[in-house]
């Protein structure tokens, strides 16, 4: 056996990946040949330094700013391809083909249809060869639908026949009571994939209005509500999901997020309203054990707000008294 | 009980964010370990994490379940994983070993000062050492020794014969040894 392959192996044995092939060659060598060990003691030292030196440690931190910052892009990703951009995209995706010059023209003049079609809303459609497909997909759609995300499937229109696939966007009006599962969905999808901030302010405020008056929405919502304190970008918001959560009952759910803004959450507002709820907490009867001590402490060596600080080790003092 | 990845999977498709967010968290702690312990960045890291969970987003909607989710999305980690490095590589001449975007090394805390000063200078050896290695020898690498995984799932992430990462395996190591053998290894 070669120095190089019985190396290999001997590398391969210290993570246990030979197969019984290879250990028994291996067995075999090193019984001619006992230096081996000495090398497979090397190999063994080598990993341990490696391992014991890059001790690389995901903190829950980022993973936390890792998630936020996917949201953030998957929310504009979802919002950026407009009809438009798409069809744009389609549009010169055609044209880059094989078959640009043979096909170019025709295709110019079927998308000038479809494009004509959706423009003018023409009822002359029913001999245009492009409109069979639209027309039958028409038949399912409300008037009001909006047509997205155009794709050709087939773009050869020489045999008269062009095939697309699309999707349609309904607009839909929804009046129901906080409780009610379907408005409940919504609220948590507009809470935590809405784009537009005052969106998700209203959104924020309706579900506060609501607990307010005793009426609660369920703990969909409230997870909802948690992850936007937490991690929406616009303050307004997370002031305002604060207030909503101060409506529900005070957990160890809403404890800890209390703990996250105060720690995590660089506007002091936002601070000074996570301090407070955790003070009207305790004084509402509920107890705080030495965890929240222990975190509170940390707290107060890094924050650089006087006002917190002194906030922090009161309500510190108080939980030990 | 908590849904099937496949169950998670179908409503993702049927616009359910919600459960895609739920699908990924499954995994994605392992992604960003993977991504920090290949680029030794956490800044790079997250990039790839963004990266990796971006194509997963676009491409869900054409996955058959073929294979588990897990091995399909490992696959995309470890292909972004590959090209992040050609891509900074061609895109700007930076060190690649660079101290301002580097992951913090936690010393072991039983050690004096002095071991500590120590330790950091064997961590920034070995970092040395890895970014020496090929993009291929320090995923391998860095999959095996670090994440323990086994090679035949290695050569399904990367889409290669078993018998290539063993040898992708064997010379990076040897390379690294090489380069350390002032450490006595």
């Amino acid at each position: 056996m070669k120095k190089e392959e019985y190396e290999e192996l001997l590398l391969l044995s210290t993570y246990g990946e030979l197969n019984a092939e290879e250990q028994v060659k291996l067995e075999k060598y090193a019984k001619s040949h006992p230096e081996i060990k000495a090398e497979l003691e090397r190999i063994q030292e080598f990993q341990k330094l490696v391992k014991g030196n890059i001790s690389i440690q995901v903190s829950d931190s980022l993973v936390e700013e890792s998630r936020k910052e996917l949201r953030q892009m998957l929310r504009s990703e979802r919002n950026k391809k407009t009809f438009v951009t798409r069809s744009a995209e389609q549009f010169v995706q055609f044209f880059q083909g094989p078959l640009k010059l043979a096909f170019g023209g025709t295709g110019v003049l079927a998308v000038g249809i479809v494009v004509g079609y959706f423009v003018f809303h023409s009822a002359q459609n029913e001999n245009g060869f492009a409109f069979q497909s639209i027309k039958n997909s028409n038949n399912s759609r409300d008037q009001s639908s909006q047509i997205t995300n155009i794709k050709f499937i087939d773009g050869d229109a020489s045999d008269g026949i062009v095939e697309f696939e699309f999707e349609t966007v309904t607009p839909m009006h929804l009046k129901g009571k906080i409780d009610n599962p379907e408005v409940q969905k919504i609220l948590t999808y507009a809470l935590l994939n809405e784009s537009n901030d005052g969106i998700r302010l209203r959104t924020v405020n309706a579900i506060a209005q609501q607990a307010e008056q005793g009426h609660f929405a369920d703990s969909s919502v409230k997870q909802a509500l948690i992850r936007s304190l937490k991690e929406d970008e616009n303050p307004g918001v997370r002031g305002k999901a604060l207030r909503a959560l101060q409506q529900y009952r005070f957990d160890d759910e809403l404890r800890d997020a209390l703990l996250y803004v105060l720690a995590k959450d660089k506007n002091s507002g936002m601070r000074i309203a996570a301090i407070n709820a955790l003070e009207t907490a305790r004084i509402d009867g509920n107890k705080f054990d030495d965890t929240v001590a222990q975190k509170l402490k940390q707290q107060i060596e890094n924050e650089k707000n006087n006002y917190i600080r002194n906030r922090a080790v009161n309500f510190v003092k108080e939980i030990y008294q | 009980m908590s849904p099937t990845d496949l169950e998670l999977i179908e409503q993702s498709k049927a616009g359910n964010f919600t459960a895609f967010e739920q699908l990924i968290y499954r995994y994605d702690k392992d992604v960003l370990t993977i991504a920090s312990r290949f680029t030794q960045s956490s800044d790079d890291a997250k990039d790839i994490y963004q990266d990796v969970f971006l194509r997963v987003y676009r491409a869900l909607p054409k996955f058959e379940g073929r294979s588990e989710f897990s091995t399909w999305l490992y696959k995309i980690t470890t292909n972004v994983c590959l090209t992040y490095r050609s891509r900074k590589k061609k895109m700007m001449a930076v060190p690649l070993y660079d101290d301002q975007n580097e992951l913090t090394i936690d010393p072991p805390s039983e050690k004096n000062e002095d071991n500590h000063t120590e330790d950091f200078e064997v961590s920034s050896k070995i970092r040395q050492a890895m970014n020496l290695l090929s993009p291929k020898q320090k995923l391998v690498f860095t999959l095996r020794h670090f994440q323990d995984l086994k090679l035949k799932d290695i050569a399904v992430m990367m889409d290669c014969a078993e018998g290539t990462v063993k040898k992708y395996l064997f010379e990076a190591t040897q390379k690294m040894r090489t380069h350390l053998k002032d450490l006595s290894v």
